[in-house]
């Protein structure tokens, strides 16, 4: 079962793209930290407003409803600064805003184009509307492409960034090193399928944050799964399971690149 | 990568998946889940039973998340010699979240009334106050800590074969967010978040009709009856939700601290 739903858009060109969708709980998180964020922006504006009014009306002491007027304005105010949040940012970071950028994922257009002012600005408009009963909630809870109203109206869809795993940097011993340009004399490494490949790649990434215990046993079960499948008879003395998935690992990426 | 398991995941996606599941297996959760919070009512027995179907739950679930879909009757057999270890779970965690209450409630006080008593009411008070304040948000630090580290503690009971006893699984679950209770506090508020609008649903809605009757009239008492009856469901309803979720932690959990995603398929031995 897929438990992200996933889209494809048509680009102008028709070439088809397909993107994982945001997910209600990136969306929430990345409300969450965009709301704090112009919480504390708008307390910093309404505390400047406020030491102002006092300056202005002491000056203005004969003109009625300074007050009144100055508060007025600030209240328009405070309405642009939450607008121009969500547009600023995401006409600048190209479909994201704080929040986004640390959840990572952005907003595109229903054809894959980034999105520009118009689209911004009706999601933004849109987002008080959205937020009254949570309706944008359920509305991306429930709906097929999680769009809330502001992203039907814009014709836009919030997606997640896909973005390449970050390079390989393991520590690779000598010993493995060595072992390696053995390895395609003593066994068959053509056996290997690249999702093996790409397993033992990731075990040897994650391997540092594992409880020993347990990365014991998956090493030494690998090992032997893998032993299995290139076929190697004799393992070289003093040999551990993560060296010689280490060995596997550069013999298998020489044997490719060659 | 072409692998059909999933990786380590983000917080958001955490909460994602959970409910993704939920929406997809709508019908079996929310079924069980009702029947949980019927047994709700009838004392020990009825405990246990709703104990055990939290964990029948985050079992399907996980099952899910492990590409090995589980038939509710499977699990369901499988859950029930484990019915009074799943109520040991939760009088254990329940228990021991009470103990620490308790030991800060007398903290609070000792720290409070030691320097007020030795110093007098001048610099007591001052003394009585830093240390007091200092003792109140320490415990908080480490009641929301502990909360984190019990979090999945029926998961494992449900899940794993060589865990039967209610204690076992709460140890494991000690170990397995040992590094990770600062993600499971942010998944916490993420989830919670999520579950906001359908809580408005279920419990603020029906209090609004609460303010408006006079209290003593015979309407006052049915919609008291009504919005007593709408709480359960909402819990009901977001029971399996925290389930979900739950059962996303603990496999993400396993995903990183003992790589359970990294296996070469198809070639089990």
């Amino acid at each position: 079962m897929r438990f992200f739903n996933r889209i494809t858009l048509q680009t102008p060109e028709s070439v088809e793209l397909e993107f994982t969708l945001a997910g209600i709980g990136n969306r929430a998180l990345a409300l969450l930290m965009d709301y704090i964020a112009l919480g504390f922006t708008l307390i910093v504006f309404w505390v400047a407003w406020g030491i102002f009014t006092v300056i202005i009306t002491d000056t203005f002491r004969n003109v009625r409803n300074v007050g009144l007027w100055l508060f007025a304005i600030a209240f328009f105010l405070n309405f642009c600064i939450y607008m121009a949040y969500f547009v600023f940012f995401e006409v600048l970071w190209q479909g994201q805003t704080p929040g986004k950028r640390y959840t990572k994922i952005r907003v595109i257009r229903d054809d894959g184009r980034r999105i520009g002012i118009q689209q911004a600005t009706l999601r933004s408009l849109l987002r008080p509307i959205d937020d009254i009963m949570f309706i944008g909630a359920f509305l991306i809870m429930l709906g097929r492409k999680e769009k809330r109203l502001g992203d039907m109206a814009a014709g836009t869809v919030v997606v997640q960034e896909e973005y390449l795993v970050v390079t390989t940097n393991f520590p690779i011993s000598e010993k493995a090193k060595e072992l390696a340009t053995e390895l395609p004399q003593i066994a068959n490494l053509s056996l290997l399928l690249p999702d093996d490949f790409a397993t033992i790649r990731e075990y040897l990434q994650r391997r540092k944050d594992m409880a020993t215990k347990a990365k014991n046993e998956l090493s030494l079960h690998l090992a032997r799964q893998i032993r299995n499948i290139i076929d190697l008879k004799d393992l070289p003395e003093g040999l551990t399971p993560d060296i010689f998935l280490e060995a596997v690992y550069i013999a298998y990426q020489q044997q490719t690149s060659s | 990568m072409s692998q059909s398991s999933i990786r380590p995941l983000s917080v958001g996606n955490v909460v994602s998946a959970g409910l993704v599941m939920y929406r997809s297996n709508l019908k079996t959760y929310l079924k069980l889940s009702i029947i949980a919070y019927l047994w709700i009512l009838i004392p020990i027995y009825g405990w246990a039973k709703f104990c055990a179907i939290h964990g029948l739950i985050a079992r399907l679930a996980f099952c899910e998340l492990i590409n090995k879909p589980e038939t509710e009757s499977a699990a369901r057999d499988y859950i029930k010699p484990r019915l009074w270890s799943f109520l040991s779970v939760g009088f254990g965690v329940g228990l021991r979240l009470l103990g620490i209450y308790i030991l800060w409630y007398l903290a609070l006080i000792a720290v409070v009334v030691f320097p007020l008593a030795v110093l007098g009411t001048q610099t007591g008070i001052f003394v009585a106050i830093i240390t007091g304040l200092a003792v109140f948000i320490v415990g908080i630090i480490v009641i929301i800590r502990l909360y984190s580290r019990w979090f999945v503690a029926e998961v494992p009971l449900a899940v794993e074969e060589n865990t039967t006893t209610g204690s076992q699984s709460i140890d494991r679950s000690w170990d397995l967010t040992k590094d990770a209770v600062g993600r499971i506090q942010y998944i916490i508020v993420v989830a919670f978040l999520v579950t906001i609008p359908i809580q408005i649903v279920t419990a603020y809605i029906p209090s609004i009709f609460q303010v408006q009757t006079e209290p003593g009239t015979s309407a006052y008492t049915t919609i008291q009856l009504i919005s007593f009856l709408l709480s359960l469901l909402g819990g009901a309803i977001i029971m399996p939700f925290w389930q979900a979720v739950k059962a996303v932690i603990y496999y993400d959990l396993r995903s990183r601290r003992e790589g359970l995603d990294l296996r070469l398929r198809g070639r089990e031995i």
